[in-house]
């Protein structure tokens, strides 16, 4: 994954995006309904990010969840969904689509068995794979402790081992 | 399980996430790239003219300053002339009214050498204010998850009363240090 500490000097968005574009959208994706707004959040939140935060101090990483997170939160108002919000939006995801195609069997099952865990547990998944955040900062993403979060991330490894076990030896 | 727990956590980084649209590079472009809208700089001139404000707010504050030290310093010396600049300190008030909360604490010892004095008639012969230096900080980010700006304010104001009897003078420093927050626009 490619560090994202050259964010607030670079000056050409093109190539930065080339570079974090697909990890962000994956986690942009953790928070909308479909691809289409995974886009619409991603697309407003790196403007935002890009021209108003890159030069703040404190990590740009979290910076850039942060934004995507709020971006994704306001299409979610903007569009009455907020009774469905996120175990809604877990609910009817093929996760498989998200990536791009495997030949390894153990890596296309562990793709389509992360549509199989809850919600919770795979935007901590997506936010420390992904978005490269510390326990800690997940926690102020999503407003739990930093245990909590640990806690997700473990039940989350303990599902997914269990899901490849069962789709490769069935 | 950290071992096993590792060989998944190394599997989900091997797994590649599409990448966005073409569209969405195509927006980004034509929002990244277009020059600075007219709502920019509304907003720019916005942000510019609302810092202005804060800071001749500031200014203003810092400059009554002095005179409502001198409003305060009236009761807490005990005058009994309100016209300035006379200053008619009693001794035996000035012990009585030890006044160790209040902002003329740190002039404690200078109280104490004029209630050494039985009696005595100041006047005010010099009340002086520096010019007061900004110093604009790095932005910080607050819980709510908005940044601000700190902005620092210094200056001194020293003041000197002198009893034209005795000649005996009183001298009054007092450096002042106050900071600012100016909200930064993110979104």
């Amino acid at each position: 994954m490619a560090e994202m500490s050259d964010a607030p000097v670079s000056a050409d968005w093109r190539a930065w995006f080339a570079d974090h574009g697909p990890r962000l959208r994956m986690i942009a994706r953790q928070w909308t309904r479909s691809e289409a707004d995974a886009d619409d959040v991603l697309q407003e939140a790196f403007i935002r990010f890009w021209k108003h935060q890159r030069h703040l101090p404190g990590d740009p990483n979290a910076l850039v969840v942060t934004s995507i997170r709020r971006a994704a939160l306001d299409l979610i108002r903007s569009s009455d969904r907020r009774a469905v919000r996120e175990k809604a939006v877990a609910a009817d995801t093929e996760t498989v689509g998200w990536f791009e195609p495997e030949a390894d069997p153990r890596l296309r099952a562990l793709a389509e068995s992360l549509g199989r865990l809850p919600a919770e547990q795979r935007e901590v998944v997506a936010l420390k794979t992904w978005g490269g955040l510390t326990f800690d900062q997940i926690g102020e993403q999503l407003t739990i402790s930093s245990n909590t979060a640990a806690s997700r991330w473990r039940y989350a490894m303990e599902s997914l081992r269990r899901l490849i076990t069962a789709r490769t030896h069935a | 399980m950290p071992d096993q727990d590792d060989d998944i956590a190394l599997a989900l980084s091997a797994l590649r996430p599409r990448p966005p649209g073409p569209s969405v590079e195509r927006a980004l472009a034509e929002r990244l790239d277009a020059p600075p809208a007219p709502r920019s700089n509304v907003i720019l001139w916005f942000s510019g003219l609302t810092a202005a404000a804060c800071l001749a707010l500031a200014f203003l504050v810092l400059q009554q300053g002095p005179v409502e030290r001198q409003a305060l310093a009236a009761p807490l010396l005990s005058v009994a002339d309100e016209a300035v600049p006379v200053l008619r300190v009693e001794a035996r008030s000035l012990r009585a009214k030890e006044v160790a909360a209040s902002p003329l604490a740190p002039a404690a010892a200078t109280r104490s050498a004029a209630a050494t004095l039985p009696e005595a008639n100041y006047r005010l012969v010099s009340a002086h204010a520096s010019p007061a230096s900004l110093e604009l900080l790095e932005p910080v980010r607050l819980r709510d998850g908005t940044y601000v700006r700190p902005v620092r304010l210094r200056r001194d104001h020293s003041m000197q009363w002198e009893d034209p009897r005795s000649k005996a003078r009183l001298v009054r420093y007092l450096p002042e240090e106050s900071t600012l927050l100016l909200p930064l626009e993110t979104y």
